[in-house]
């Protein structure tokens, strides 16, 4: 296996520690060396398990790409019906913030425009030639369009 | 006369108990020595008598600035304390303080790893990142009750490979665990009086029955899971 593939021990060893110390209020526990390579190795596996499954699942409904309800699917085949609760739960908080992120970013782009409108009129004013804001113009209407099919 | 600092901004340091002047300023104007006290000698050598009514305007500045300064100290405070009490509360509104979320572009490689796997949407990775992180609390819970179990400090790989043989749920990571391992912990998992203990092959059976002849058996009863017996059958022994 790949050093690529691995998942950071890092996180790994804080993910554990966390709990380790939630479990036992007396001082601190250690995790060995190859307790921590296990945990790692288990968490990959993890990952190629549940995905296989989610992927056997999209297979069934006769789609390509694994969709977060194959996901939901493939935890309960697996038997951690548990884990769908709180995962649903992140999804949506992960959700609200792409959806602010959007905002955001639609904002800046409505503004970028206009910025240019009023560099355009100064340099106009300052004596340059009209036609290079036409080229400019053009240049940004081109742009939006590329920008509309992208997305 | 002008005194000097009188313009300067409440703000700036105060010099001793007399006026107020402003860092780096020179205190001795140009051309001018400096006489007995309430007096300023030019370089002429005319004496300008100071009067009492500047002196009493001194101090009316004074006060009116540390009247000032003590205002806008007040609203720093106050500043403070709302800031600090927005503060407090933003942070009694967090409950959740942990954050370690795995890199989605790793979990993207190790889903890739499988030749099957062809597409997976943008938020599919999320959920496998979280997902992975509550397994991970998971495995560590239960592998910390074996820790325990053993009355150690430290969590080692067998109590993991325990937790694994313990938890049906965990029977896809069987093979991260070394067959030894797996042995060792199958056998410690089972409660010692369920193990069959062999005994001698020409040992007697428990409870010895004298062979039975039909015609000696009577009517055939059961009282309270035993066998009713014809006592004939005892007076014959």
């Amino acid at each position: 296996m790949s050093e690529a593939e691995e998942l950071p021990r890092s996180i790994m060893r804080r993910v554990v520690k966390y709990k380790l110390s939630r479990c036992s209020e007396d001082g601190e526990i250690s995790v060995s060396k190859d307790g921590l390579l296990a945990f790692s190795e288990s968490g990959r596996i993890f990952i190629h398990y549940l995905s296989a499954t989610a992927n056997d699942i999209c297979k069934e409904s006769k789609r390509q790409i694994i969709n977060v309800e194959n996901v939901f699917k493939a935890l309960e085949e697996t038997e951690f019906p548990e884990f769908v609760c709180p995962l649903k739960a992140s999804l949506e908080e992960f959700r609200k913030k792409n959806a602010r992120k959007k905002v955001v970013v639609s904002k800046g782009k409505e503004d970028e425009p206009k910025k240019k409108r009023k560099l355009e009129g100064e340099s106009s004013d300052k004596g340059e030639g009209s036609e290079k804001g036409e080229d400019n113009d053009k240049g940004e209407d081109s742009d939006k369009g590329v920008s509309g099919d992208d997305q | 006369m002008d005194h000097q600092g009188h313009s300067q901004n409440p703000s700036m340091g105060v010099v001793g108990s007399g006026a107020q002047l402003a860092y780096g300023s020179n205190p001795y104007q140009p051309g001018q020595i400096t006489g007995p006290p309430g007096s300023v000698v030019t370089s002429v050598g005319t004496i300008q008598s100071t009067g009492q009514p500047a002196g009493a305007q001194l101090g009316q500045h004074q006060l009116a600035y540390q009247h000032i300064h003590q205002q806008q100290q007040h609203q720093l405070q106050q500043q403070l304390q709302q800031f600090w009490s927005s503060q407090y509360q933003e942070i009694e509104k967090v409950t959740d303080f942990k954050n370690h979320s795995l890199p989605l572009a790793r979990i993207k490689k190790i889903m890739k790893a499988d030749e099957d796997v062809r597409m997976i949407s943008a938020e599919a990775p999320v959920i496998f990142a979280r997902a992975c992180e509550m397994f991970i609390l998971e495995l560590t819970l239960r592998s910390w009750n074996h820790t325990e179990e053993n009355k150690r400090r430290t969590l080692q790989k067998n109590d993991i490979a325990a937790a694994i043989t313990r938890t049906d749920i965990f029977d896809f990571l069987v093979d991260i665990v070394p067959r030894e391992d797996l042995k060792d912990e199958v056998l410690a998992s089972i409660p010692r009086g369920t193990m069959p203990v062999a005994g001698p092959a020409d040992a007697l059976p428990y409870c010895y029955m004298p062979p039975q002849h039909p015609s000696q058996v009577g009517a055939a009863g059961v009282i309270m899971g035993k066998p009713v017996m014809d006592p004939n059958m005892y007076a014959q022994q």
